[in-house]
């Protein structure tokens, strides 16, 4: 089953025209969302796409527990993390590239893209400019299968700390997909 | 991010979703399993056929068999700390519902779930044996069943009956 044509030929971005694969960002999460939607083409139901930083030492940098100063990334702020090449530009090149494809190829209504971190970071900043885990409010992204795009749900109070209006646990998270 | 704020007429901004924990192992298993265990702290929440499976694997479980694998995780599970955390494969479900994974966690000693290249102690003889293996199985299956029933039974037509 896995060394079917169908599942080799997807894992074959050289199929990919240079532009789609500028698009999506040459670089490991890019590609994977670009896997992830040739994937879904072959007939796979469910694709995860989970980011944590390989450094080309081979280090783990987990870039999204962004407690700031990281020593592995140079000790610089948790707010100069996320403008690094292996924080939220590649995000938004890799993420924005799959919307826009999916929604191109007319695959978008029939998939859904969902984003999300196991939780969210502390209302405050620490000395490091990063901030700490926080279960009680994060922010996560819903698109495609039906989802109503452009609309905010849900609410926090003014920090952003803990939620007050219609809070979405994790079942409820999984039960939508 | 400026490309995809041009996006966002397809995304709806989920501002509370929210759980009790503040660690990664027991988040990263709500959040993909739906379960709560608390008990799960590195090195302790290793996979195991006794967790609840990762939300891709129930997918997998219910969806209409394909030829190919329902679930993939790229470009590989998480893991950390020398573990593959769990809620990241199939759990109880079993192998057949994990997902199919390109490369192993980082840093940890246990493999990838189902490997695009065979592994080390695997090697393609032993595909290629097992697979001659079922066809021997298969045609001597065929043959027994033969032999027991003679012909295959054909349904009389609706006609007379006594």
């Amino acid at each position: 089953m896995i060394a079917s044509p169908r599942v080799r030929g997807a894992f074959d971005l050289g199929r990919e025209s240079p532009r789609m694969r500028d698009r999506y960002g040459r670089n490991e999460y890019g590609e994977s969302f670009l896997l992830a939607r040739r994937l879904v083409e072959a007939g796979v139901k469910a694709v995860s796409v989970t980011w944590t930083y390989i450094a080309p030492n081979g280090a783990v940098n987990n870039v999204w527990d962004n407690h700031g100063a990281i020593a592995s990334l140079g000790g610089i702020s948790g707010f100069a993390i996320l403008k690094e090449k292996y924080c939220l530009p590649p995000l938004d090149c890799g993420l924005s590239a799959l919307l826009e494809d999916l929604a191109d190829r007319g695959m978008l209504d029939r998939t859904i893209v969902a984003v999300a971190g196991e939780f969210g970071r502390t209302p405050k900043i620490n000395p490091n400019g990063g901030r700490e885990h926080w279960g009680a409010a994060q922010t996560g992204l819903l698109a495609g299968g039906g989802i109503r795009g452009g609309q905010i749900y849900g609410k926090t109070d003014k920090i952003a700390a803990y939620p007050t209006d219609t809070p979405v646990s994790p079942e409820d998270w999984l039960a939508t997909l | 991010m400026p490309k995809l704020t041009k996006q966002m007429d397809k995304v709806a901004v989920v501002r509370s979703l929210s759980h009790k924990s503040n660690n990664h192992e027991p988040s990263v298993y709500h959040m993909l399993t739906g379960r709560q265990n608390p008990a799960l702290v590195v090195p302790r929440n290793a996979r195991t056929r006794s967790d609840f499976p990762s939300f891709g694997s129930v997918l997998s479980a219910f969806a209409p068999p394909v030829d190919v694998p329902a679930f993939a995780t790229v470009p590989r599970p998480i893991g950390h700390d020398g573990v593959t955390y769990a809620g990241t494969h199939a759990g109880f479900l079993g192998p057949k519902f994990d997902p199919l994974e390109r490369a192993a966690a980082k840093g940890v000693r246990e493999p990838e779930t189902h490997p695009l290249t065979p592994l080390p102690d695997f090697p393609e003889a032993r595909l290629v044996a097992r697979e001659g293996l079922r066809k021997l199985l298969e045609k001597q299956d065929d043959g027994l069943q033969r032999g027991r029933l003679g012909t295959t039974w054909t349904p009389t037509a609706i006609g007379r009956c006594a």
